[in-house]
């Protein structure tokens, strides 16, 4: 006899391939069109990513939204106490950055000159409004940093921490200031050696005011801790709107400055911050060093493959259901049934019986082989169901040992 | 497209001109410097498609055993192809070292070769093969997946194969090759030669004896040629797992071990495997042949979630064979599906062959049934009598029909049917 094998998929492919000869088994243009969708889709959400962030840039234009600006209405902002010291007769020229404040008018003896945001400052910069405002009665800088005072030369320093308490008082005596003021605290202490020095606000060795006093060729300087007193939002608190007015409205004219970082030019080498200079641009090109490591290490090397899986059933899964059938119904008389028909079923044939002998039978022939008295081995074997788990748990323990004790002679 | 660890470093070589002239700038024109270094790098990094790629055909190879895929790609550009390549496989074929990294210069071609250890049997298929090329810089590159079809065979393992060597030399001892020899095994004629002292006198062949001087006996041999059909059963019953392995592939190991040892006694081994329908035959392979044809005939078959139709399973058993045979039904022992479809079939597939079921039974159920202690064990206890209960009933079912029936675990079964087997051979009733 020739040897046949015979194949079902064999066959099948066969004729499958036979119905249809240009069959491929991937299709390259499925695969194209679907990357051209692919690009299409990114292309899109590309665009509308751009439009979305044009339309919100040009939306916030109109707004103002710098910190302490006197044109920011907004609770940071200090629209506030600019308009009410126009209000009180105090001049208030806004300007904005080094241009503007070369072009404003002559800065004498009756201007208070405050910069709003010195950290905008770099070493040129701060040198150009030192010469313009040496005439000035006093010059306000809110929060300058250690590289500003430096620069300025002043002997002032920044001693960091911030008030354990919400209101500082005064507790010192200023032109426009009183010992008893209370204002909002939180901002940076400063310390200062110099002699003349006149510190208020203080709490553990600094100050959040300090006031350096006028010599020839300089102003009187006050280095303001908290700008806060200044904002919108926390000027009407404590006596902030107080100090605030009278700090700043002592001559009649005021200059506010607000210095731009457009001012500081490439060969200006002074960082404007304590970090170094080169740190943003790093962070910056290490958010690109991220972004192409996620690319390298995230492109897959080709398409995850899929195991067709087989189907997995225990074998014993019904007998297990059927366990958890009997103990959900609490039917402990059938458990108890099921466990005597096989216990019987074992020992007539250990013991020799035919297939069909009853159990009584079964049981004097269990009573002789083990020696127990017929009525307990037949009260085991034959008698009525448990009625509770305790007995069905019993019952199937007594079993065993009554076997165990017959395959023991 | 792809890019590689160098653009990670290309984009922190930037540290070099930031800190030279700290400023955002710096960094934009950097990003401008990697971005069109990148694109070059895949613009001249050429098509991926000059690599032509052809796979070899796989070996078989037995489960649990490595075999491996070799891989041809010739390079039909002229420039060198520079680059790498991941020949992906289903997860189950066990593929290792699959991602090569290949330097092929044009017109000429490499071998690529793949260890592969399947832990599924059946014809574990190969996916798609991704080239990568990569650009002059190497920062970036061009990567496309093509489909190369190709599969590896798993064979069945035949871990039973070990108990051959005892069962054949029982054989030997029926076939009365080796020393000892027993008069009354087998009832076929096979020689005559002189008595000697000893020999059974029942086996004198007087006729012989008249015609020569001196006294001669018959002697007999085990029958030859006669018919076993083996079916496989891969219906939803052989899905259930007993262990981790499917009742399916134990009753492949135990139809194994029969065919190896039927084959080497000289008997014809045929086998039917199928549920609704016959998947595999293989009908009159010869005895060198036979275990290589069976293995490759079972190696993609898996159980199915169907009923097995036994009318059609028995017709096709009745077709194969006109002669009175030994019929090995592969079948778990379940008594739902017994009773609705086999039984029928069965008594007259039994009056004109010799019919042994084969069970596969399961280790759990004696675990389940010795459960004692608390409530839960009990009913899981009293579950599992009861499915004994059951078995036995129909197994008495199947003995009135005059059918064989063999339940043992994964491990004996084979032993089983093996010893099955010889104990007919020995008496004579094949």
């Amino acid at each position: 006899m020739s040897l046949t094998v015979w194949d079902r998929h064999e066959a099948e492919a066969a004729t499958a391939t036979d119905a249809s000869p240009g069959g491929t088994p991937e299709s390259p243009q499925g695969g194209r069109s679907r990357r051209r969708r692919l690009v299409l889709v990114t292309a899109v959400v590309l665009v509308l990513g751009l439009v979305v962030a044009v339309a919100v840039s040009l939306a916030r234009r109109g707004g103002n939204d710098a910190p302490l600006d006197p044109r920011n209405p907004g609770a940071n902002g200090a629209q506030a106490v600019a308009r009410v010291l126009e209000q009180r007769g105090v001049a208030v020229d806004i300007a904005r950055g080094q241009a503007e404040l070369a072009d404003t008018d002559a800065i004498d003896g009756s201007t208070t000159v405050l910069v709003s945001d010195p950290r905008a400052l770099s070493e040129e910069t701060a040198a150009a409004m030192w010469d313009r405002v040496r005439g000035a009665r006093r010059l306000v800088l809110v929060e300058p940093d250690r590289f500003l005072l430096q620069a300025l030369d002043l002997a002032v320093s920044p001693a960091g921490g911030g008030s354990p308490t919400r209101s500082l008082r005064a507790g010192c005596v200023l032109a426009g200031l009183t010992a008893s003021d209370t204002v909002t605290a939180g901002g940076t202490g400063y310390t200062s050696p110099a002699p003349g020095a006149t510190r208020c606000f203080s709490f553990e060795g600094s100050s959040e005011l300090v006031s350096l006093p006028a010599s020839p060729g300089t102003p009187e300087v006050v280095v303001l801790g908290s700008g806060d007193l200044l904002s919108n939002g926390e000027v009407t608190r404590y006596d902030n709107a107080g100090v605030s007015l009278r700090l700043l409205g002592q001559g009649d004219r005021l200059v506010w400055y607000v210095p731009s970082v457009l001012d500081v030019s490439a060969g200006d080498t002074t960082p404007a911050s304590e970090l170094p200079r080169a740190l943003g641009p790093l962070a910056l090109l290490a958010l690109f060093a991220v972004l192409a490591l996620m690319l390298w290490r995230g492109r897959r090397f080709g398409p995850l493959v899929t195991e067709p899986l087989p189907a997995v059933v225990k074998a014993v899964e019904t007998t297990q259901s059927r366990g958890r059938l009997y103990r959900r119904a609490r039917d402990t008389g059938r458990a108890g049934t099921v466990l005597r028909a096989a216990a019987t079923r074992r020992l007539a044939s250990w013991l020799g019986l035919p297939v069909g002998a009853t159990p009584e039978a079964v049981a004097q022939a269990t009573a002789a082989a083990s020696g127990r008295p017929l009525h307990e081995v037949l009260a085991l074997l034959a008698g009525p169901p448990p009625a509770d788990e305790d007995a069905m748990v019993a019952l199937a323990d007594d079993l065993s040992t009554l076997e165990k004790e017959v395959h023991r002679p | 497209m792809f890019v590689t660890g160098r653009l990670v470093a290309l984009v922190l070589c930037g540290v070099v001109p930031v800190l030279l002239r700290p400023a955002v700038t710096t960094v934009w024109l950097w990003v401008v410097v990697f971005l069109v270094a990148t694109a070059l790098d895949v613009a001249l990094a050429g098509s991926t498609k000059v690599l032509h790629l052809e796979r070899r055909p796989s070996a078989q190879v037995r489960l649990g055993e490595t075999g491996s895929t070799t891989l041809l790609a010739t390079n039909t550009g002229r420039r060198t192809f520079r680059g790498s390549l991941r020949d992906a496989w289903q997860p189950s074929a066990g593929a290792v070292g699959n991602r090569h990294q290949v330097v092929v210069p044009g017109g000429e071609r490499r071998a690529l070769r793949t260890t592969l250890t399947p832990t599924r049997r059946g014809d574990r298929q190969a996916d798609r093969v991704t080239v990568r090329r990569l650009g002059p810089l190497r920062v970036a590159g061009r990567q496309r997946s093509y489909a190369v079809p190709g599969h590896v065979r798993a064979l069945p393992p035949f871990h039973s194969r070990r108990h051959l060597p005892s069962r054949l030399a029982q054989l030997r001892q029926l076939d009365g090759r080796s020393a000892v020899r027993v008069r009354g095994q087998g009832t076929e004629f096979d020689s005559l030669r002189d008595y000697v002292e000893g020999d059974d006198v029942r086996s004198i062949d007087w006729r012989a004896t008249a015609r020569r001087r001196s006294t001669v006996v018959r002697t007999w041999q085990p029958e030859k040629d006669r018919h076993i059909v083996l079916v496989l059963d891969t219906s939803r019953t052989s899905a259930g797992r007993v262990g981790d392995t499917p009742r399916l592939d134990a009753a492949m190991d135990a139809a194994l071990l029969l065919g190896a040892l039927a084959s080497r006694a000289g008997d014809r081994v045929d086998l039917i495997a199928g549920d609704r329908r016959v998947h595999r035959k293989v009908v009159g392979s010869s005895r060198t042949t036979l275990l290589s044809d069976l293995v490759a005939a079972m190696a993609p078959l898996e159980p199915a979630l169907l009923e097995a139709d036994w009318r059609l399973l028995t017709s096709e058993v009745t077709r194969l064979s006109r002669h009175r045979g030994l019929v090995v039904l592969l079948t778990p022992l379940e008594p739902a599906a017994i009773e609705e479809s086999l039984l029928p079939p069965l008594g007259v597939l039994a009056q004109r062959h010799r019919v042994v079921v084969a069970s596969v039974s399961d280790p759990a159920l004696g675990e389940m049934r010795a459960g004692r202690g608390d409530a839960r064990a009990v009913y899981d206890a009293a579950a599992a009598e009861r499915s004994v209960a059951l078995r036995q009933r129909t197994a008495a079912g199947l003995g009135r029909l005059g059918v064989e029936v063999l339940d043992a675990d994964p491990e004996h079964l084979p032993v089983a049917l093996a010893d099955h087997y010889l104990l007919l051979k020995s008496r004579g009733l094949l």
